[in-house]
């Protein structure tokens, strides 16, 4: 049933990260053959990254989020890797991340989150979505405001507070009626060689579309994503980052109903095609050198990656067309999928 | 009414729920899912599931209150409980040691992170 651009939506919930850093990798980094290399640099430092996303649509972007704790080992090891002179690290403080979910592969749930962003002018530095999630990067000290406009035009279960990251406990801390060498149910920091997921979804042919867009067309543009296929446009990933102090980047991959709504989207719009491999299960915020599992795989196997996107528990990739059922089994290298 | 066997997924992990949601689905089970331990328990009181997957940690009530609840009640102690945890190495099988010092009662347990067969295998037992 087509939603209403002046209908609220129904959704399961919000969640807060905690404070995170934002690092935008300048263009020389950003760049597909350099990204290994940058992930690398981060697991070496055993740096978790809760969220990550690279777009190698020229000019490259890339960005992720991190504990500001782990701020100062990443600059030195990243740092070391460019020009002096040269564009340097983008570093934003004060960042948290907001997810929306189940966003449902709904247009209209991407729409109406974009629109409440332009609408109320909140800083939106990068998205991206997951299995159920779409994640947005904006102001930690924003996090509530976001909420509040949010619930404006969502529709939250009742008694519903955002999500927050659990306090940690300890065996030190006296709370725990028997002797533990490990804490419990806390967030570790590990890494695996072969990491465990749930499964790898595969599509194949999907329709990419990528809009630039200044940022005074954010809200349109929200409005513009409800519309389309007259309300019930599906999507299966969307990645968005700022490209410069005005402009964004969005990249959407559909089954082929935004093409043709591609006419009522603000902006320069391009279209292209390509597969997308979905990564269930990797918590991202639970072990370091994930996405760089993922990303260097491919990149030793000779895949192009045009896209990656990683948030909440999905590792998403974007590949040429066709490429697909190659990358899928050169991740097995790496990752252990289930037989189930 | 369906004759899909009915499975009832609670975790904050609003990922980990969406995917092993499409793998029972994709088993022939009916999903329905919570993102928090009182959501969960309305669900249940909603529709009575068949088994309850849970998570441990939780915001607004933790997977082992909401175990608690169930196998307490005459309505819902004979819905099978498979807790998903990060505990391990010192708990028994059925046993788990609430930070609190009580004790709660699942059906069986996966720690994490879950290895999928396992857990379906856990859940085609429980149903049995």
């Amino acid at each position: 049933m087509a939603i209403e651009a002046t209908e609220k939506i129904r959704i399961g919930g919000l969640k807060f990260s905690d404070e995170q850093v934002l690092v935008r990798l300048p263009e020389q980094l950003a760049a597909e053959a350099e990204l290994p290399g940058v992930l690398s640099a981060l697991m070496q430092q055993k740096i978790n990254v809760s969220f990550f996303c690279a777009d190698h649509t020229v000019p490259f972007q890339a960005g992720f989020c991190l504990e500001r704790d782990d701020l100062s080992r990443c600059r030195a090891v990243l740092e070391a890797m460019l020009a002096a002179g040269g564009p340097q690290l983008d570093i934003v403080g004060a960042v948290g991340t907001l997810i929306i979910f189940p966003h449902q592969g709904k247009l209209a749930v991407l729409g109406k989150l974009l629109g409440v962003f332009g609408r109320c002018r909140l800083p939106l530095f990068s998205l991206c979505s997951s299995l159920s999630g779409l994640a947005v990067n904006t102001g930690y000290p924003l996090l509530e405001a976001a909420a509040a406009a949010i619930q404006k035009v969502f529709v939250l279960p009742d008694n519903h507070a955002p999500f927050r990251p659990e306090p940690l406990a300890y065996p030190g801390d006296g709370s725990l009626s028997m002797s533990l060498t490990t804490p419990v149910e806390t967030v570790a920091s590990y890494w695996e060689p072969l990491i465990r997921i749930y499964g790898i979804t595969r599509v194949s042919g999907l329709s990419i579309t990528t809009v630039v867009f200044p940022e005074t067309e954010l809200e349109p543009l929200g409005e513009a994503l409800q519309r389309a296929e007259s309300g019930l446009g599906r999507f299966d990933l969307a990645l968005m980052q700022r490209i410069d102090a005005h402009r964004f980047r969005l990249m959407i991959f559909d089954r082929g109903g935004l093409a043709r709504s591609a006419r009522l989207l603000p902006g320069n719009t391009d279209h292209g095609s390509g597969d997308l491999l979905s990564l269930h299960g990797p918590h991202f915020q639970d072990r370091y050198g994930v996405a760089h599992a993922a990303v260097s795989c491919l990149h030793s196997h000779g895949v192009n990656v045009r896209a990656v996107g990683c948030t909440g528990s999905s590792i998403q990739l974007a590949v040429p067309a066709r490429i697909g059922d190659v990358a899928a089994r050169a991740l097995t290298d790496v990752f252990i999928v289930p037989k189930v | 009414m369906s004759d899909k066997k009915l499975i009832l997924v609670v975790d904050d992990d609003i990922d980990l729920v969406e995917a092993l949601a499409m793998k029972l689905e994709s088993l022939n089970y009916a999903v329905a899912k919570a993102y928090d331990g009182v959501e969960g328990f309305d669900k249940i009181k909603t529709r009575r599931p068949d088994l309850v997957v849970l998570d441990v940690m939780m915001p607004r009530k933790d997977g082992y209150q909401l175990c608690d609840e169930l196998k307490q009640s005459d309505d819902y102690k004979d819905i099978p409980v498979i807790l998903l945890t990060a505990v391990t190495d010192a708990i028994s099988s059925t046993n788990y040691t609430h930070m609190g010092g009580k004790t709660t009662l699942a059906d069986d347990f996966v720690s994490k992170p879950i290895d999928l067969d396992k857990l379906m295998e856990i859940v085609e037992d429980n149903l049995r």
